[in-house]
């Protein structure tokens, strides 16, 4: 099981100071964050993508690259790559060129985004935004698996003998996380490709993260991509932690209630309450994180959200310490001692070349053509 | 037997309520007439005054509190809706729109709904039509007949009740319809009644006709025994074939499907 963190590259005010930090500042601290992630042995760093203020992760694979070219073993992924407004001959160029310089230390997230107006800045209609996550990865797809790409489609102008360059490395192309919070269709989508599903987990109810998963892994087996328990999970999470409970919700309060995206509404503690926001010791950090296995299963990454309302970056590193020494360690032997044997290890570029040696490539669609859904039993 | 629930909402704000007690009043009618009918049914009450701080919540960080997902619940569940809102300022209330807002898009869909509100004097009862234009919006079959009170009908009005009782009985009978169920035509006695108000034959009260040849008369009408015609005993129209049901409880497209759609837009 792979361990990590997210950022979501926003920009603001810390609330204790009145201070925003620049731009510049912030762009940089996402790289020390990224590197420190690493330090404390971390699996997974991933950024992505906002088209507006107060957000500075309008390019994930410039920045990506950057933190690849100073680290050694993290993985570089995205939280999210949006899949709607990028035109996906890009996302294959960007994403291919990031793999290469990465050495296959890569996969993606991919995400239709939450920012209404974003779609038409891009030429787009937030009402299409299924049918172009949709229409847009079926051609990634093609993009990354075939040499010579004629196409045509809706939502994009027509290709005719296209190359997309660089062909992935060692021609298996970064896998793929599809991301949805409350879409049953990307989860259909992610089961129907073999891909990875990737629930955010932050701001919706657990019940609903539950069926979404259990719609995906359903489905995953439906395809015939493996048994349901086999099928391939990443789940986001938000923690604040101190060696001291009260400490931390002391601390955090002030950072709480100032975020806009907890909306100034309910409290600290009816959010925790409703949420999997943990805000309190490593030892609740850990008890709340091995719970998330009762409603998603096994599954197969963790990546939690520690950057953001405005924290000083030198608080983010002590979340950062406090992961990799206390918490992770505990989280990994934890769960692997509750682990099915059937359970599917996560989908590291070691896992998925030996994979694709064996000739075990997921076909779209698996081995059922049937279109007709009843439902399982 | 089959059971049908009912919604009871209510946006009343003041304790006690005039709304509220509209809201009883056609709960108790309801109750009565579907009684009489030999249907049972379940009636769940949402007092929305209860759900304000819950809807506010939704709406700035996209959370439904436990109180508000059983509201949602109850409401997806429910094969007819009474909905009832203060008049304020020429349209239904804020705390009802709200929470309407917050519930999710085709909810009602073949649900039934009763609409009708409280307001000062009869001069606002025409505010009452844009509840319709809203709950047709959420796919909800709307029954023709509203039920407007001014504050002072609650004393006064002779045909209060008869009101009630029309509308009741349209959605008694449709929602009974739909449900598929052979329905008695509906001789219910009203809830509270006025046992002094006059009954001329054949004379229009409020535009519902009273007496011989109503239409929910039991020895005539074209309609006899059922409101759209729809046979005694006869399938709803909305029937489906039992569909198993995951337990995550969606019923999504299947991809190639999704794809097919795509390519043939």
């Amino acid at each position: 099981m792979e361990f990590g963190i997210f950022s979501v590259g926003d920009l603001t005010r810390n609330p204790l100071t009145g201070v925003t930090p620049s731009e510049y500042q912030r762009q940089k601290d996402l790289v020390t964050i990224a590197k420190h992630a690493e330090e404390v042995g971390l699996d997974v760093f991933a950024t992505g993508q906002h088209h507006n203020p107060p957000f500075i992760a309008s390019s994930p694979t410039t920045t990506l690259a950057y933190i690849a070219a100073q680290t050694e073993k993290i993985t570089l992924s995205t939280a999210t790559t949006l899949i709607t407004t990028t035109d996906p001959v890009r996302i294959a160029e960007d994403y291919g060129t990031l793999q290469h310089l990465a050495d296959g230390r890569t996969d993606l997230m991919l995400g239709r985004g939450n920012t209404g107006p974003v779609y038409p800045w891009f030429g787009k209609d937030i009402r299409e935004g299924v049918e172009l996550a949709i229409e847009n990865y079926a051609l990634l797809h093609k993009l990354w698996r075939e040499e010579r790409v004629n196409w045509s489609g809706k939502h994009r102008t027509p290709l005719n003998g296209f190359t997309a360059t660089p062909r992935p490395l060692d021609n298996v192309a970064p896998f793929v996380w599809h991301g949805s919070i409350r879409t049953p269709e990307i989860a259909e989508q992610a089961a129907f490709y073999g891909d990875g599903f990737f629930h955010n987990n932050i701001f919706w109810p657990k019940e609903h993260t539950q069926r979404m998963i259990e719609l995906y892994r359903e489905r995953y087996e439906y395809y015939g991509h493996g048994t349901a328990e086999q099928a391939i999970v990443g789940l986001g999470g938000q923690v604040f932690m101190r060696k001291n409970s009260q400490d931390a919700k002391n601390e955090f309060r002030p950072f709480f209630n100032n975020a806009p995206v907890y909306g100034g509404g309910p409290s600290m503690e009816s959010f925790m309450e409703q949420t999997p926001l943990t805000v309190g010791s490593p030892q609740e950090v850990i008890e709340k994180t091995l719970s998330f296995r009762e409603y998603a299963g096994d599954y197969q990454r963790q990546l939690f959200l520690v950057d953001h309302a405005g924290l000083p970056t030198k608080t983010v590193l002590e979340q950062l310490d406090l992961l990799g020494e206390e918490v992770v360690p505990v989280l990994r032997k934890e769960f692997e001692a509750l682990r099915s044997p059937n359970a599917a290890p996560a989908p590291t570029r070691k896992v998925m070349l030996k994979r694709h040696a064996e000739g075990k490539i997921a076909l779209p669609g698996g081995v059922h053509t049937d279109p007709s859904y009843k439902g399982v039993n | 037997m089959i059971t049908l629930r009912i919604a009871l909402v209510s946006a009343g704000l003041s304790v006690p309520s005039s709304t509220a007690l509209l809201a009883d009043q056609l709960g108790d009618e309801a109750r009565a007439q579907f009684a009489a009918s030999g249907t049972e049914i379940v009636i769940e009450h949402i007092e929305l005054r209860a759900l304000g701080n819950d809807i506010m919540q939704y709406f700035l960080t996209g959370i439904p509190s436990p109180a508000l997902e059983a509201a949602h619940s109850t409401i997806a569940d429910a094969q007819g809706v009474i909905a009832v809102t203060p008049i304020f300022k020429a349209s239904y209330s804020g705390l009802f729109k709200s929470f309407w807002d917050t519930v999710d898009e085709g909810s009602l869909a073949k649900t039934v709904v009763l609409p009708a509100a409280t307001g000062g004097t009869a001069r606002h009862s025409l505010a009452i039509e844009s509840i319709r234009s809203l709950m047709g919006y959420l796919k909800g079959i709307v029954i023709p007949s509203a039920v407007f009170a001014a504050t002072a009908d609650f004393g006064s009005d002779a045909t209060l009740p008869n009101r009630i009782r029309t509308s009741v009985t349209e959605f008694v009978q449709l929602t009974g319809a739909l449900a598929g169920l052979p329905l008695e035509p509906v001789q219910a006695p009203v809830a509270a009644a006025h046992a002094d108000a006059p009954v001329v034959p054949g004379a229009q009260v409020d535009g519902a006709l009273v007496g011989e040849n109503a239409p929910f008369d039991e020895a005539g009408g074209a309609n006899s025994g059922s409101f759209f015609g729809v046979a005694r005993g006869g399938v709803s129209p909305f029937d489906e074939p039992a569909a198993k049901k995951s337990s995550h409880g969606f019923s999504v497209t299947p991809f190639s499907q999704m794809l097919q759609n795509l390519q043939q837009s």
